[in-house]
Formats: C-alpha cells, structure tokens, sequence
C-alpha cells in the first residue's frame, strides 16, 4: 500500500489531485503531500462500450472513490465487476500517467 | 449601449444517419432559416458556426470559412465555436452579446455536426477527449459520467430503474410528430431495460443517440426585427456558466446530483429576464441520458431536488403538464449531433412560441432552451418569448 501524491494548497489547506494555477482561495503555493490511498466507492459504472483502446478490456468498471484523506478519485476498479456504493477500496497509482486502479479490499 | 435580440427565422435538417456531407447539411438548414427570416443573404453582418468534432468526425475543419463561401458572401467576420454539447448555445450567446453590444444586427447561427462516419466506438473516443487525461486515461466515456451520476442518484432518492427508462419512452412519444426526429417509433419500458448495456445502469435506449444533422438560427436587432418578420421571437435572457474540469471535483462539492453550471446559468437568465420558473411554458432541455432529464429538470428550478421522478409520473412533463419538457423529443430521441443541438431546441422553441410546432404546447409564450457539456463543464440557458408578452 504506497501512499498517493497530491498537491495541498499552503494557504487553506484544500488538496488538489492535480496541481492548479491557483487555488480557488486564490493562492498559488502548493506543497506535495502524501496521503493514504485508502476510500470508499461514492458511484460506479461498468463501461460496455468503450474507445478502440479499451475495447479489449469491456467490461469494465470505475469508481468515484471518496478518499478517507479527503478529495474524491475516479478509478479503474481491476479485480472485477462486482463492487457496490460504500465498499472500502485502496487506490494504486500506476506509472507516471495520471492513471488510478482501485483494488478493492474484500474480495 | 444594450441591444435586445430577437429570432427571425429558423432552419434544421432531419437528424438521423445522413449522407449528405457536413457542409451539405449545414447549408440546408442555413438555406432554410434565411427563407425563414425573409432576408436577403447580403443582410448578414456576421456567422457562427457550433461544432465539435468535424476535423475527426468528417475530416473537416475551418468550417465557418466554407459555410460562409457557401452563402456566397465575403468580408464578414465568422468563426466556429467548440464548447463540447454546448457549441451551438454557445454561438447563440456570442450572436446575443455581439448584435446587444452593436457589432453587427444580423447574425447567423449554424449548429452543426456528422457523427456516424465514424465507427462507435471512434466516436466514443472523440468524445472522451472531453475529459481530462486523469480520467480518459483509466477508460472514462461520456455515457459513464451518467452512468456514476444515475447510480448515485438512484442511490440518493430512492429511484427505481423503470422510471429513468419511463423518461425515453416520453421522448420517443414526443418526437413521433416530429419530421427532423431521429427515433419516431414509441419504445416500452421493457425494450429500454432490455436494450444493449452501454455504461451500467445506461442501456442503449437511455443514452442520446449518434447523428448527423444541422440547424440554423437568424438573429437580429430588436428594434430591427419588424423590418423582415411580423412575429419575432425575442430572446429575454442568454446566460452561461462554467463548472467542472473532472468528475471527481463534481463529487468533492457538496451533491453530485445537483450541477452547478446548470444552477447557476438558471438564475443569471431568470434574473435578466425578470421572471421565475413558473413563468415558463415549456423547456427544451439537455437530457442526453434519461438521468439527465430529471437532474436537469431540479438544477433548473421547476421541481424541487429529487422529486423530478414524481413530476414525471404524475404527467407533469407531458406535453399538456405543468411543465412540458422536450416536446421536440429532446437529444434521445430527436437526436444528438452534438454541435448543433442548442441550435435545434432554438428552432423547436421558435416553432413554439409561434404556435406551429408538431407537438405544440398549448397556449406557449414563453420558453426555455438549455445545454451542458463535458463533465458539467459549461451549460447554458436561453429564454425567449413571443413580442408583446408582458415581461
């Protein structure tokens, strides 16, 4: 379980999955923090129908995950369809593209 | 200095898969509104064009150069605005803004786009380019933004999956008196529930479909309007907003099911417009997935949050309701080329507002248009209202 980056705005304190110019409280200092990729499922969708790219991969499903640290995520959930709202969820960030994976704990 | 603007004349294709080529259609619907607004073609001060996706879909770019060339017309300014679902709502709005700050008194508005060139699954791509790299690159497509946002609000009001599928089966009611329609057959419940899943819940026949197609707007100086029509539609409010760049932002405010661009470019219009929803006969709305038809419906002010769903089985939404919603058929059953649908609920409103309309709405004086795009990135809202209606 390896922690997730984000940005967190030196002045209010909101984290930003990715680094803004400013803040909406209008700063422009940020400070990359780390933070437990731990969460719950808020929503989630199983994609059928998907860009020539993904189209290997159908069905599969992403997730809004509610971080417990705070902001929300969207992530691929890789180890099956069979998630539901509210399931906790440890978030994996994979190589340097902004990609999210959702593994969920219970299964 | 503040010019009013009114409507003189409308024009659409049938929407659906066509073969014309994009400029073929957009010209048709030019052609069509310019006859409708009794000008002569050299009155046109200036043309906007709504797209999206052209240089991918059809290989076809600079576009409001060839629409223009089309007309046979030089000098005049014209450009192509692209604001996702919104483009062509967006292109009304500049027409508003340029005629009310007196940079021109004549504008036309083509909305236009050919999405069925392209494979499915193409086109799914070019329109997850809408999102940013931090969702498009985990696989996120536009029917799975609603897909989320139906699961959280089934979640939130306790809605059964019949009653999203109740709001395709009105639209396809809706749109079989409609000759541009693209879907004018009636479906059940049980055929949308039963058609191919797409993002779970959506099944296909929750989703707006794939279309080719154009419509086209002429606006004009109020106080100009007269001089070609004898019943302008003037346009009482234009308001846009913008909102989200990511989903997850949308779930780190307060209610995902509420969106705020939405909200928000509600209240601007009614405000300059001096009137509340209930002043409104009918709305021609963004329901690009059946969810999307109720949060719509709440974010706009007609109905409380949550309680859409009720609206719509008491009848609210019918033609005849309290609030008529989408009497064109609205984008899933009308059809949704993207870049031309703000265009097109103008030309269905218009319709309205002057009594003609295929499924008419009786007694309509006033009349709402709204788009949103991307992930509730940009919406708009438009008010219009037949001349001489107490404001």
């Amino acid at each position: 379980m390896t922690d997730l980056s984000i940005s967190r705005c030196t002045e209010c304190g909101a984290v930003h999955v990715t680094e803004p110019v400013y803040c909406d409280c209008g700063s422009e200092l940020f400070t990359t923090d780390r933070i437990p990729p731990t969460g719950q499922i808020d929503s989630h969708t199983t994609i059928h129908v998907a860009p020539p790219e993904f189209e290997a991969a159908t069905p599969y499903t992403i997730a809004v995950v509610d971080l417990d640290a705070g902001p929300h995520v969207t992530a691929r959930v890789t180890n099956g369809l069979d998630v539901a709202t509210g399931d906790t969820v440890v978030v994996e960030r994979r190589n340097n593209v902004q990609h999210w994976v959702a593994e969920s704990n219970d299964s | 200095m503040s010019h009013s603007v009114s409507v003189i004349g409308v024009g659409a294709t049938r929407f659906g898969e066509r073969d014309p080529p994009l400029l073929d259609l957009a010209a048709e619907a030019s052609h069509e509104a310019i006859e409708d607004a009794g000008i002569g073609r050299d009155e046109i001060d200036s043309v906007i064009i709504g797209n999206v996706g052209s240089a991918v879909f059809s290989e076809q770019a600079t576009l409001s150069g060839h629409v223009v060339r089309g007309l046979g017309l030089h000098d005049i300014p014209a450009e192509t605005v692209e604001n996702a679902c919104s483009s062509s709502s967006v292109a009304l709005r500049n027409a508003c803004t340029r005629i009310a700050g007196g940079a021109a008194d004549v504008v036309l508005v083509v909305g236009v786009e050919k999405m069925t060139d392209a494979s499915t699954a193409d086109a799914t791509r070019m329109m997850s380019s809408g999102y940013r790299d931090i969702e498009r690159s985990i696989g996120m497509t536009f029917p799975g933004f609603f897909g989320v946002l139906m699961r959280r609000y089934m979640d939130a009001y306790d809605v059964d999956r019949e009653t999203f599928a109740q709001v395709a089966v009105n639209s396809h009611a809706n749109a079989q008196s409609n000759p541009i329609a693209q879907y004018r057959d009636p479906v059940t419940v049980d055929e949308v529930l039963n058609s191919p899943p797409v993002a779970d819940p959506l099944r296909l026949l929750d989703c707006s479909p794939m279309s080719d197609g154009a419509a086209a707007v002429v606006l004009c100086r109020a106080e100009r309007a007269t001089e070609f029509v004898a019943d302008p539609i003037d346009v009482t409010a234009s308001a846009q907003t913008s909102g989200y760049s990511t989903l997850a932002e949308l779930f780190d405010s307060e209610d995902p099911t509420t969106l705020r661009p939405t909200v928000t470019a509600a209240e601007s219009a009614y405000k300059q417009a001096g009137i509340g929803p209930d002043a409104v006969d009918l709305v021609e709305l963004h329901d690009c997935f059946t969810p999307a038809a109720f949060i719509d419906l709440e974010d706009l002010g007609f109905v409380p949050k949550g309680t859409a769903p009720d609206a719509l089985i008491e009848g609210q939404t019918t033609v005849e309701g309290k609030i008529p919603v989408n009497p064109s058929g609205g984008l899933l059953s009308r059809g949704h080329p993207i870049g031309a649908t703000g265009a097109a609920q103008v030309y269905e409103v218009v319709k309205q507002l002057r009594g003609t309309a295929p499924s008419q709405v009786p007694n309509a004086t006033r009349a709402m248009t709204h788009t949103m795009g991307g992930v509730s990135s940009v919406a708009v809202v438009h008010l219009l209202q037949q001349r001489g209606v107490e404001r």
